[in-house]
């Protein structure tokens, strides 16, 4: 039995997951990075993408939104605004995020707005794969 | 001794204003059981971020980051969160007068952004310079709002509008207790979580992942969004949480004032009834 470490998942609006857990994988700005028990103490941003949990041997995965996560070997606390489990997500809402975002990139405004289009598509896209693959299973 | 008339309309009065505060009341009570589920879920994030970017601070003795940086000849401005609506107690007037007296202690107090109608007629009647961009976000505080502000108030801050940013709200301690408080936002400095615990003390140097520049690129902003969301909330609550207590003693002075006046005009009728007994009873004796 691989050993565990407390996990706490938390976003402004409620706390999302707290539990003990083997291995947690979450996508950072340049690449996924896995965290197991024993890790040394970290501060890490997360981007946009997905969050993979293996509790009792099991994986579970989960849409997240940019944030944040501090590693201690024995505890790990992720921040961020919005986590959703596959069954939270609702596939037309995110498709029509999808191409409004997509609709906002081709206008050519402005960089800031540029970079916000970009931002909600990436989310729209990390929500529509974690359903996904989710609904394949 | 009143007349009988005068009496009953006071009574009368007394009604439709007690119906009123008993209104409030239950308004208030409703209001605030939706604010308290809201302020349930946030608390821990809200409590986490101050306590994650402090052990941050306090681990990484040099960090050389624009919105770490104190500047001098410093312009402050000041985010003050009051309610739109008087009759709730000494809401306003505690986290407003907090506020004064913190803004007088400073120089060079330029902008006061302010959140609810009272706190704009507040500062513009003391003569302050008001923003009153984010008034809106006083009845319903939401994510959404949150995060407008607190994107406005960093673009006033990197773009150097401003240079030192104050956030006044009240804090709910528990169901009874609303302390008003100040949070010193930017620059960010150890000195600002004085009032943090941390729940765990490590003692080990942080590593950072990719580089510590591009964790509190993110983590900066996040940290204001989730602190203003925090603050809405826990203001709009304790707002609730005032004006129901305040409601609730209105309705019963009110009773008991009824409850006097009932006493005075069953008095007053008893004493007519008296005087015209009396009256044919001399009459009686008279014709006697």
């Amino acid at each position: 039995m691989a050993s565990e470490f407390y996990l706490e998942v938390i976003t402004p609006e409620r706390t999302f997951f707290q539990g003990n857990v083997e291995m947690i994988i979450v996508d950072s700005l340049d690449g996924e990075l896995g965290v197991m028990k024993g890790h040394l103490p970290m501060v890490a941003s997360i981007a946009i993408g997905t969050l993979k949990i293996k509790q009792n041997g099991k994986w579970k995965e989960a849409a997240i939104n940019e944030g944040f996560m501090e590693v201690l070997p024995d505890r790990t606390i992720i921040l961020s605004h919005t986590v959703e489990w596959p069954e939270e997500i609702d596939t037309r809402r995110a498709q029509a995020a999808l191409e409004r975002a997509q609709e906002r990139i081709r206008q050519r405004r402005s960089m800031t707005e540029y970079y916000q289009s970009k931002a909600a598509m990436a989310r729209a896209m990390s929500r529509l794969k974690v359903k996904k693959r989710y609904n394949l299973d | 001794m009143q007349s009988l008339v005068e009496i009953k309309r006071r009574i009368g009065a007394i009604r439709q204003t007690r119906q009123l505060t008993k209104a409030m009341h239950l308004i208030a009570s409703s209001k605030l059981s939706r604010a308290m589920d809201k302020y349930r879920a946030n608390h821990i994030y809200f409590d986490k971020i101050r306590s994650t970017l402090k052990d941050i601070l306090a681990h990484t003795p040099e960090i050389n980051h624009s919105f770490f940086r104190p500047r001098e000849n410093a312009r402050i401005a000041y985010f003050v969160i009051a309610g739109d609506k008087g009759l709730c107690g000494a809401y306003n007037h505690n986290v407003l007068h907090t506020a004064l007296s913190h803004i007088e202690e400073h120089e060079g107090v330029k902008n006061i952004f302010v959140v609810g109608n009272v706190a704009r007629d507040f500062f513009i009647r003391k003569g302050y310079n008001v923003d009153a961009e984010f008034l809106y976000a006083a009845q319903n505080p939401t994510f959404f709002y949150s995060r407008e502000i607190a994107e406005q108030l960093i673009k006033a801050y990197s773009q150097h509008k401003i240079d030192e940013l104050y956030l006044v709200y009240t804090r709910l301690e528990s169901s009874i207790k609303m302390i008003p408080k100040v949070i010193k936002l930017f620059p960010v400095e150890l000195s600002n979580f004085e009032d943090v615990s941390l729940d765990l003390e490590y003692r080990a140097d942080m590593v950072y992942h990719p580089s510590p520049r591009a964790v509190l690129d993110l983590l900066i902003p996040k940290f204001v969004i989730g602190v203003v969301y925090g603050a809405l909330i826990q203001s709009f609550a304790s707002e609730q949480q005032a004006r129901m207590l305040a409601m609730d003693t209105a309705t019963k002075n009110a009773d008991e004032m009824i409850s006097k006046l009932q006493i005075k005009y069953n008095q007053a009728r008893q004493s007519v009834i008296t005087n015209e007994i009396a009256e044919i009873m001399g009459g009686v004796a008279a014709l006697d």
